[in-house]
């Protein structure tokens, strides 16, 4: 009996004792809560929208696949969209729900808007806060500032320059209401990156702050040096956006000028952690050896590259598949940036026009490079090329043009020196020679950006923009549509 | 090991002792037929003495001198009870109980309604059907048995099977069922589990089944129970002692083209390594010189071995179930370990008073697994056949040691399958223990309290490892030559709590039962892990001697708890009518916070028609219906507002949703059960499932800045008949056969998806060639579609002269221009809307069928044999879309074709490893799964007192496929466990299922 009454006793309790605890707080991810709960916490979120901007331009879609179909790269391989944005003829994108090529489409659409969000949140977060944000002693608040509006205009310059159209999004908008009709073109998104990049320059130039390392990985900035990369970014928008070489015509070269005159005067080169922060297409677009072995590289330089440096090389593989050899240059970084491979080995039935027997080597002449070291992901060098042509378009000073080109043309390239005397054609043809060679590979879109804009270069049909995504299409309830073919 | 087994065996055995006065004898036969039946159960009334009868019959018992009453019983016979007086032999012959036939209590079913008075169907297979050719794991054991259970086993020894039972649930959340071994709901799949323990296993396939178990029932349940004392006599015990050898084999091959079409370097007679020049006519007709089939090399028949030994008893207060295991299943992959596993269990249940029970199950697994790497099922499928994969050259990293050849083609990514396999390594070590103990009350002969405990262990530790100097690029580029190694290791605790107050009470014709129960369950998982490139120096590669200087750290934790309480009433009138309700409420912190309880219910109801009329021919007819509902539930992180951060830096993931609960399964069932001309038993099903509030990513527009949101959207349909029938076809004196049929047919829908349509695949690389789109079913394959008639040129472009097209002698379309010739193209179709992606196949079956016989010869030869047959159902071979990209797939050989189709052809086809209507093909099969042919030697007739019984069996295990896929195994699936793989069936370079013939030998003492 003395056992039956210990095991009812046990069992009632069992009953009544309601044991679960069902307030499971997710250990893994935080929510906006855990990440805004404090000052400290808001000083950090940037560090996402920093790695949003790098991962649109650095992860495998869609940069290698816009080179290959713009003729400065080439592939046979199916992977990341390459091939079928590389056909010749040229063939439509296919951006529809049962596309094969979604991911090469939304990634850097996904990534760019994700980085205008985070400067949203930012922004938004300071503008219910009327308190400073301190964080160890140190007011950060107009760092924050800056960094707000510089997400918002990094996020939509890199848009501007890759789609047709796109949101503007800062803390005025209600999320809730955008349509259709809220979509702008990529000229007003080229012109609302700029002017918020100047307000975040403006806010660094007239504020001393230090940004941290945590959010361009590896880099502490002044914020001078942060205000002049906003600014060489806004000149990007300003330049890259235009589809055609008629569109070139139609910049504001002057205002490209005052930003390229006070832009970086540094190689952005970010460390490589190996997880946020790498950069594909140098690994895609290039490289050839892992840790010393040689590997099968994805991309090679596309013939129409290496007929650039040497002119009297075949701009189109021969029709034999025969080798047509090296290219002949005095061109030094022929051998220092590019490698030269006896074999193809693209499967001859995926077309010879793919062929090339060049690979560009400059960056990761080792795969493995970036891990714990330096990623060049912007060159003071684009900004000297974009302040030079802004100079020759706008009639400025032609000496300093020639000086800015000669920067690498002569320093890496062992050219001979131009001295602003030329003609602007020939200047011309010198800053696009530069941009073509020099900042090969350096991120993501820039290929297509750079070769729609020289007369000439694009083959017909090839597209020259990106349409929004077929899955968000829909969810606009706007028709599916594309470019190229 | 085994000293520590004998020596729990022992322990045990000093349980049991009794007296015995005189002996009764006598024999008991078939009324039917006059054969001696074997194995009924003789017991002494009122006491603990009791044996079973020998293979013809025979039995022997000691009874007290003043005599006593004999009770015969065996299933489906009625029982009899004999008074001894003073009789010395007492024959006896059982006429069958039809009523008794399936009289089996069915796990979540309310108390008091067994499968005799049962409202819906459930799957059942007896130990005794399993043991003719236990199954290295219960899922292989469960294949073909069951009707509505789909299950796609994975080659690889040691990994989980993919199972479904009936239709698809789920967009998002996989389809794996609950399982629950002895009480216990255990997670981590059935891998470890071995099948000579088991005594019987129920599906649960419906949410009427298992309803019991709520939110996470939708996909069903498997419920095994693992042999136990108990269902021996009181003063019984037995040893039985199981070895099995076998031979593992690849019985098939993959047809692969062993020509090329480019001209030969004269000195080698084959094309260059790189650099090859195309035939003029595109033709692939010229052969490799001294061509080597790799599959050879690669696929090897191995040896395994299976041990099992059990002590199994019932003692007056306790009784007893002791068993351990060793496998030993190297597969069928060179170079690789396979799995090793060694199981205990151990099942004690004591009886501590007349109103007291307690109930322990223990088991312990430990397994280790050489898990074979991928890339050499590519390789061996790929790489130019004319090299020798045993060519050493020197060690670039020390010239002075020769090593094999990791790239005899550097020209391509292939690299030498045998170098990578010698080399580089990925292992698994698993612990896992499941233990349990139940106590039964019965403070009242109407009341009976259960109180249950149970926890699931599992710990499991991965290793990859790349050693230093590594020269083949099959690895992350940052391994090569450097190494790296990946160590993950992923635990697992769950427990369960369970209270039942089980209330019986008899009113008159009415039987009344209740059951009241309040569970809690806790899930925890702990996983963690660091992978790193490069070692410091060779030789060790352990994770402190990683050079990596920014190895990576991940980490991921889960709960889950949940606590439910739940209401059953089961009445059951005249032994006729019956009706089962069920009504269940859980509260579980996976739904969202606004959200957290959902209720279920179950309503089921039957009646035995011939209880009341009577149906020439027909022994027992029971109508029933049922209607219920269950749930899926969200994944872990679904409600939560989530931040990625990756290396401490938050990004923006999905949107937070309080309100997020359960996806609903609601399911009608309807049915009947047949016994009839005294030998046939069916069981017909028809089955309507309606999967509402789907749990699914809904994609946000990216401004917002996070990717989606998870919300209950989308419906799924399913309907389906089931069919299975057990006949006692022939049964005399020296030939009985006994057989079984299963048939399935389901059909299914996305009826709603509110969300755009999207490509789904197994999670592998390029194998989203699934569009889930509304109006479709789950499977539903979309390509390129290559055209076949001349219409359809005309959808495309209206404006088309269909005089420039023809089609050529394989039914493709082609412009008339350029068949024969070297520019000879398949064309694709193209809608009048524009659309270059078709539907072009679907995954799901037409029908499925199992039929397994049973012969039992001369009393001791028992022969069994299980065919399996799947009738539709298409695959998508990825593996053939490489093959041809490679122009290795046999069709590439154009030797001796009348019309020789140029390489481009083919390369045409590939499509750039898009999707392709030419890789989608008919994966109906035919299969002799199992077939055993067992040999009890009749010891009693050799008067060998000291053996219970002597069985010698030959076992073979997917013996004979009959399929027109060009693949090795029609039985294609791959993906994590989110991923149906019953399903995506997508054949891409996985581990082959593979045959195996052994030998057993079984000794009962």
């Amino acid at each position: 009996m003395k056992l039956n009454r210990i095991l009812t006793i046990l069992f009632v309790s069992a009953f009544i004792y309601s044991c679960a605890d069902l307030e499971i707080e997710n250990p893994n991810e935080p929510n906006s809560s855990d990440v805004l709960a404090s000052p400290a916490d808001l000083a950090a979120l940037p560090a996402g929208g920093f790695a949003d901007w790098h991962l649109g331009k650095s992860q495998v879609n869609p940069g290698p696949a816009l080179a290959c179909n713009a003729d400065v790269l080439t592939a046979s391989w199916g992977n990341f969209g390459i091939r079928n944005f590389s056909w010749q003829p040229p063939l439509p994108i296919d951006n529809s729900l049962t596309s094969n090529d979604g991911a090469t489409i939304s990634t850097a659409w996904n990534r760019f808007n994700s980085a205008v969000s985070v400067g949203t949140d930012i922004e938004n977060a300071l503008l219910n806060t009327e308190a400073a944000i301190i964080v160890d002693g140190v007011d950060v608040t107009e760092r924050l500032r800056s960094v707000a509006y510089w997400l918002q205009g990094a996020g939509v310059a890199h848009l501007s320059m890759l789609y047709d159209q796109g949101f503007i999004v800062t803390a005025e908008t209600d999320l809730a209401t955008l349509t259709a009709e809220s979509l702008v073109d990529y000229k007003a998104l080229a012109e609302f990156a700029a002017t918020r990049l100047e307000e975040a320059a403006a806010i660094a130039d007239a504020n001393e702050f230090t940004v941290p390392a945590d959010y361009i990985n590896g880099l502490t900035l002044s914020s001078a040096d942060f205000a002049k990369l906003a600014r060489t970014i806004a000149a990007q928008a300003l330049v890259l956006n235009a589809r055609t070489p008629e569109e070139v015509a139609q910049t504001d070269w002057a205002r490209v000028r005052q930003l390229t005159a006070k832009g970086i005067d540094y190689d952005l080169a970010p460390i490589g952690d190996g997880n946020l922060w790498f950069d594909d297409n140098k690994l895609i677009g290039g490289g050839s050896l892992a840790n010393g072995v040689i590997a099968n590289t994805w991309c090679r330089v596309d013939m129409k590259m290496m007929n650039l440096i040497d002119p009297s090389y075949p701009s189109a593989y021969p029709a034999d598949a025969s080798n047509p050899g090296r290219v002949t240059s005095d061109d030094a970084r022929v051998d220092s940036d590019f490698i030269y491979r006896d074999q193809v080995y693209y499967p001859i039935d995926r077309g010879i026009y793919r062929f090339s027997n060049y690979v560009h080597n400059r960056y990761n002449s080792d795969f493995t490079a970036w891990t714990g070291k330096p990623i060049p992901t912007l060159l003071q060098a684009e900004n000297d090329l974009m302040h030079a042509e802004a100079l020759i378009r706008s009639g400025g000073d032609k000496t300093l043009a020639a000086t800015l080109i000669n920067r690498t043309r002569v320093d890496r390239g062992e050219l001979d020196p131009l001295t602003g005397g030329e003609s602007d054609a020939v200047l011309l043809e010198a800053v696009k020679y530069e941009k073509m060679i020099e900042l090969l590979n350096t991120w993501g879109g820039r290929e297509l950006a750079e070769a729609r804009r020289w007369a000439g270069w694009m083959r017909d049909g090839a597209f020259r923009q990106m349409p929004i995504p077929a899955s968000e299409l829909v969810l606009l309830d706007i028709p599916i549509y594309t470019f190229g073919g | 090991m085994k000293k520590i087994l004998l020596t729990c065996f022992m322990l045990v055995f000093v349980f049991h002792a009794w007296a015995q006065d005189r002996t009764v004898s006598g024999r008991v036969t078939d009324a039917d037929t006059g054969e001696g039946l074997p194995g009924v159960n003789v017991l002494l009334k009122g006491t603990g003495t009791g044996m079973t009868t020998d293979l013809d019959g025979n039995y022997k018992i000691s009874v007290p001198s003043e005599g006593g009453t004999l009770v015969f019983s065996f299933i489906g016979m009625q029982s009899q009870e004999v008074s001894i007086g003073s009789r010395s032999v007492i024959d006896v012959a059982m006429v069958s109980d039809v009523a008794q036939l399936s009289e089996v209590v069915v796990t979540g079913s309310a108390p008091g309604i067994t499968t005799k008075t049962l409202g819906y169907s459930i799957g059942q297979v007896d130990g005794d059907l399993i043991q003719n050719a236990p199954g290295i794991d219960p899922a292989q054991a469960l294949q073909g048995k069951v009707a509505g259970v789909k299950i796609v086993q994975a080659g690889s020894p040691g990994s989980n099977a993919g199972i479904r039972l009936r239709g698809t649930t789920s967009l998002f959340e996989g389809q794996q069922p609950l399982i629950i071994v002895d009480g216990m709901i255990i997670d981590g799949g059935l891998s470890t589990i071995n099948s000579e323990d088991i005594a019987s296993v129920q599906v649960l396939k419906s949410a009427s089944a298992a309803a019991l178990y709520g939110s996470r029932a939708a996909n069903g349940a498997i419920v095994i129970k693992t042999n136990r004392g108990s269902s021996m006599k009181v003063g019984d015990s037995k040893i039985v002692v199981r070895s099995e050898v076998g031979q593992n084999f690849l019985p098939g091959r993959i047809p692969l083209a062993e020509t090329h079409h480019y001209e030969i370097d004269p000195e080698t007679g084959a094309p260059p390594i790189g650099g090859q020049v195309p035939r003029e006519d595109g033709l692939s007709v010229t052969p490799y010189p001294n061509p080597v089939d790799y599959q050879d090399i690669l696929f090897q028949e191995n040896l395994f071995t299976t041990n099992f030994m059990s002590m199994t008893g019932n003692s007056e207060n306790m009784n007893y179930m002791v068993s351990g295991q060793y496998l030993d299943q190297p597969g069928i992959i060179r170079d690789t370990k396979g799995q090793q596993r060694f199981n205990f269990k151990a099942n004690l249940d004591f009886d501590i008073s007349d109103k007291v029970k307690v109930t322990t199950s223990n088991f312990y697994s430990r397994s280790t697994i050489d898990q074979a790497p991928v890339t050499p099922f590519f390789d061996i499928l790929t790489l130019r056949p004319d090299r020798d994969l045993f060519e050493e050259v020197p060690n670039p990293n020390n010239p002075a040691e020769d090593v094999i050849n990791a790239k005899p083609d550097s020209s391509q990514q292939m690299v030498n399958p045998v170098y990578s396999l010698q080399n580089r390594y990925s292992t698994r070590e698993r612990d896992r223990y499941i233990g349990s103990i139940g106590i039964d009350y019965k403070p009242f002969e109407w009341m009976t309290i259960e109180g249950f405990f149970g926890l699931d262990k599992d710990n499991i530790v991965d290793e990859t490892v790349v050693p230093f100097g590594y020269l083949a690029d099959d690895v992350a580029f940052n391994r090569i030559n450097v190494g790296g190694m990946t160590y993950d290791s992923y635990e697992t605790l769950q427990t369960n709590v369970r209270g039942n107050i089980l209330m019986a009470k008899e009113f008159g014709d009415l039987s009344l039962n209740g059951r009241l129960g309040y569970w809690w369950d806790v899930n925890r998982y702990n996983s963690h892990g660091v992978t790193g490139d490069g070692f410091t120096f060779g030789g060790t590669p352990t994770l402190s001697n990683i050079s990596d200087p920014s190895p990576r750290i991940s980490q991921t934790r889960t709960e889950v708890q949940s606590e439910s309480g739940f209401a059953q009433i089961g009445t059951v009138w005249q032994d006729k009518i019956s009706l089962d309700l069920l009504g269940r409420v859980d509260a579980v912190s996976l739904f969202g916070a606004d959200a957290r309880t959902y209720f279920n219910y179950r309503a089921a109801a039957s009646y035995r028609l011939t209880e009341d009329v009577t149906i020439p021919g027909v022994q027992e007819l029971k109508i029933r219906a049922s209607q219920a509902t269950s749930g899926v539930q969200p994944r872990f992180s679904a409600q939560y507002e989530t931040y990625n951060v990756s290396g401490g830096t938050p990004q923006k993931n999905t949107v937070g949703n309080s309100l997020l609960k359960p996806a609903t399964s609601i399911e009608t069932e309807v049915g009947i059960n047949v016994y009839f001309l005294d030998r046939f038993d069916l069981d017909v099903t028809y089955v309507n499932s309606t999967i509402e509030d789907q749990i699914i990513p809904v994609p946000l527009i990216a401004a917002a800045g996070y990717n989606f949101q998870w919300q209950n959207a989308g419906t799924l349909t399913y309907q389906g008949i089931e069919l299975s029938l057990n006949a006692n076809i022939v049964k005399n004196e020296n030939f009985t056969w006994n057989a079984g049929l299963v048939f399935d047919k389901f059909v299914q829908e996305i009826t709603d998806l509110p969300i755009p349509e999207f490509r789904r695949g197994t999670g592998i690389q390029q194998s989203d060639v699934f569009l889930i789109k509304e109006g479709e079913p789950v499977g539903a394959i979309y390509a390129t579609k290559w055209m076949r008639s001349l219409d359809q040129v005309l959808d495309g472009d209206p404006e088309a002269d269909l005089s420039d097209y023809v089609i050529n002698d394989e039914g493709y379309v082609v412009r008339a221009s350029e068949i024969g010739t070297i520019n000879e193209v398949p064309l694709a179709y193209v809608d009048e809307e524009g659309n270059t992606n078709h539907k072009v196949g679907d995954t799901n079956p037409d029908f499925n069928l199992g039929i397994n016989n049973t012969f039992v010869l001369f009393k001791n030869f028992r022969i069994y044999m299980l065919w399996d047959w799947k009738q539709g159902g298409d695959i998508y071979s990825q593996t053939n879309q490489f093959l041809t990209r490679d122009n290795r797939a046999g069709y590439i050989d154009q030797r001796g074709k009348e019309n020789p189709k140029p390489i481009g052809y083919y390369q045409a086809f590939y499509n750039t490893n898009n999707p392709s209507s030419y890789f989608v093909y008919d994966g109906s099969f035919l299969k002799l799964r199992e077939l055993s042919v067992n040999y009890n030697v009749p010891v009693k007739n050799f008067g060998w007192d000291f053996i219970q019984g002597i069985q010698i069996g030959v076992v073979g295990r997917n013996l004979f496929t009959f399929s027109d896929y060009p693949g090795y195994d029609p039985e294609v699936g791959q993906g994590d466990n989110n991923v149906d793989r019953t399903t995506y069936a997508v054949d891409g370079f996985r581990y082959p299922n593979f045959r195996t013939i052994s030998g057993s030998l079984q000794l009962t003492f």
